[in-house]
């Protein structure tokens, strides 16, 4: 089979979390972000810190759109409240007897929600405050969102989101636009899931063929065990706070499309040779996989995925499906993360170069500007 | 189905060691992992709904046999239904968990026992009935006969268990236990034309860790 090298994986460093003076900076006057491409840019490098994440979160998801000013966020805050209490009070007054023929809602009212993230403070002890607020956002979403009904991991997508926010309505709109990203995963068909799992495997197949077909000889090519990496978004592997550092991280959507499936790509490539060498079997692979969970160190992670997006777009013969797959060259196709609200001032000036420059520790970063230059024409 | 065995060096070794992989299954919410934990860890609490499958190895030393038991639980919601044939491949023994406070949950357990039986022999699978939640006795929509009489026409182990109040939770997995090594006796007694693969067990890699 014809072999695609890639070259070296190159090195990787990181930097420190977006700082509150870095955000403000960014600022114009009237609370205008300056240079989304920057700033986007620098919390992919290193995240955010803490106190910024309940301000920049509602960017990153699209609640906010980046172009906007203090006055006009503040507008779309009071209408957004005001849509929010609406629906959630068509759900307050369904009657119990109403209730017991609709099905959808009863599927909400059942207990996942208060199984959720438990030994977080936020949501420790009996009727906790966070977990009536989880509870009653995802009722509302259902009023948002008739069709899909509940499903079992989308309180896995809230939890951290409210966490942040410490807002009903500010993480009920967080979550529509994170729903809006996560939304096939949880279709009837799980479409999404099985597409990720597709692409994911042309990805590795580039990466490591043999890996690959190691995992075919063991009945594993379909690349199973990564149902709830993807199905949650890592949400079960990390640790609560690495899970904010790297979901803030993919909401930049750089350095790619789909750079999630690459971060599956760097944990799978970590653990092939233990795979491998103690000839794993099916089942075996599955509980490998599994028991990862808690393990991973999520900036080594991060890195790891970053160099291998590096080598994919340094690849001047990179598969068509590959390419189509993490959004380069002039591809037409790009994840639909915005909300539809007022963005179009917002799509425009996320379409320039995605890698400005930006200070980092040491200078491995040829490689990715190179890469850039590749796929400037990229809508974000 | 390869029945994963391990004789031991039979001669200076009398005791056999076994190792079965057993399977949960069941509704959302049924009590699934609250079993699982509870027979592995003896305690109740509020967990995180499964997504995919979480793993708990039991090593238990019985007098005839050691039996290495790895459990299986699954995500109960039926969108999850397409994945979870993943996860009871190869497995030796099902528990079909139903809430005796839900009567919807037993029909679920029933169209699971259909999926088991196309894809496995009646002799090739240990299957328990399991009614949980005896807890909410005020709330109760099965009664145990109806549970009972379900298991006895299909030849299912049948109990009825709280993992809540620790309810008959041991009792269920020993009995299931219990019913492989009886099974692994018959067939020495009369041995098959179906191979058994042995298979060294893994230096005692004991994980009762739960997600």
């Amino acid at each position: 089979v014809f072999q695609i090298d890639l070259g070296k994986q190159p090195e990787v460093s990181r930097r420190e979390p977006v700082s509150a003076e870095e955000w403000a900076k960014n600022m114009d006057s009237e609370g205008r972000i300056l240079d989304v491409d920057y700033i986007k840019r620098l919390i992919f490098k290193g995240g955010l810190c803490h106190t910024l994440r309940k301000e920049a979160w509602k960017f990153l998801l699209g609640y906010f759109p980046w172009n906007s000013t203090k006055e006009e966020r503040a507008n779309l805050q009071k209408r957004k409240t005001d849509e929010y209490f609406r629906m959630k009070l068509q759900w307050k007054s369904v009657s119990e007897e109403q209730e017991k023929r609709n099905s959808r809602l009863r599927d909400y009212r059942k207990k996942d929600v208060n199984r959720t993230d438990r030994t977080n403070k936020f949501y420790e002890g009996e009727d906790n405050p966070g977990l009536i607020l989880l509870h009653d956002i995802l009722m509302t979403y259902c009023m948002n969102d008739f069709d899909l009904g509940y499903v079992q991991g989308m309180s896995d997508l809230l939890s951290p989101v409210l966490y942040v926010m410490e807002n009903e309505v500010d993480a009920f709109w967080c979550f529509v636009s994170y729903m809006d990203q996560m939304h096939q995963n949880f279709e009837e068909q799980m479409q999404g899931m099985k597409t990720q799992l597709i692409q994911l495997s042309h990805l590795l197949r580039l990466l490591d063929s043999g890996f690959c077909s190691y995992l075919e000889s063991q009945d594993s090519g379909y690349l199973y065990f990564c149902f709830r990496w993807l199905l949650i978004r890592f949400k079960r592997e990390f640790s609560f706070q690495d899970i904010l550092r790297l979901w803030e991280v993919m909401w930049t959507e750089l350095p790619c499309q789909n750079f999630h499936l690459l971060l599956c790509c760097a944990i799978l490539e970590s653990e092939k040779q233990q795979i491998m060498d103690k000839h794993y079997g099916f089942n075996e692979i599955l509980k490998h996989i599994n028991e990862l969970s808690m393990k991973i160190d999520v900036e080594y992670i991060l890195c790891k995925a970053e160099a291998i997006s590096m080598q994919m777009m340094n690849c001047k013969e990179l598969p068509q499906t590959v390419s189509e797959i993490l959004g380069i060259e002039n591809s037409s196709a790009t994840p639909d993360s915005d909300t539809g609200e007022d963005e179009s001032g917002a799509e425009l000036s996320c379409a320039a170069s995605l890698y400005q420059s930006v200070p980092t520790a040491n200078g491995t970063r040829d490689g990715a500007q190179q890469a850039a230059e590749t796929q400037s024409l990229t809508p974000a | 189905m390869a029945w994963v065995v391990t004789q031991g060096t039979s001669l200076e070794e009398p005791r056999p060691s076994y190792m079965y992989k057993m399977v949960l299954l069941g509704s959302m919410s049924v009590g699934k992992s609250s079993l699982a934990y509870r027979y592995m860890r003896n305690d109740f609490r509020e967990l995180l709904p499964t997504v995919g499958c979480s793993f708990f190895m039991q090593t238990l030393q019985l007098d005839e046999a050691t039996v290495k038991f790895e459990i299986w639980d699954t995500a109960g919601q039926e969108k999850y239904q397409s994945v979870c044939h993943l996860y009871y491949r190869d497995a030796h023994a099902a528990l079909l968990v139903y809430d005796i406070a839900n009567k919807q949950t037993l029909s679920r357990a029933k169209l699971w026992l259909e999926e088991l039986e196309k894809r496995f022999l009646p002799d090739e699978i240990v299957i328990a009935l399991v009614g949980n939640k005896t807890d909410l006795a005020a709330e109760r929509e099965v009664t145990s006969e109806e549970g009972e009489e379900f298991a006895r026409t299909k030849g299912l182990l049948f109990m009825e268990t709280s993992a809540k109040s620790n309810y008959q939770v041991n009792d269920v997995f020993m009995a299931v236990v219990q019913e492989l090594l009886r099974r692994e006796k018959e067939k020495a007694s009369k041995p098959s034309s179906r191979g058994r693969s042995t298979v060294e067990l893994r230096a005692s890699r004991v994980v009762t860790r739960c997600c």
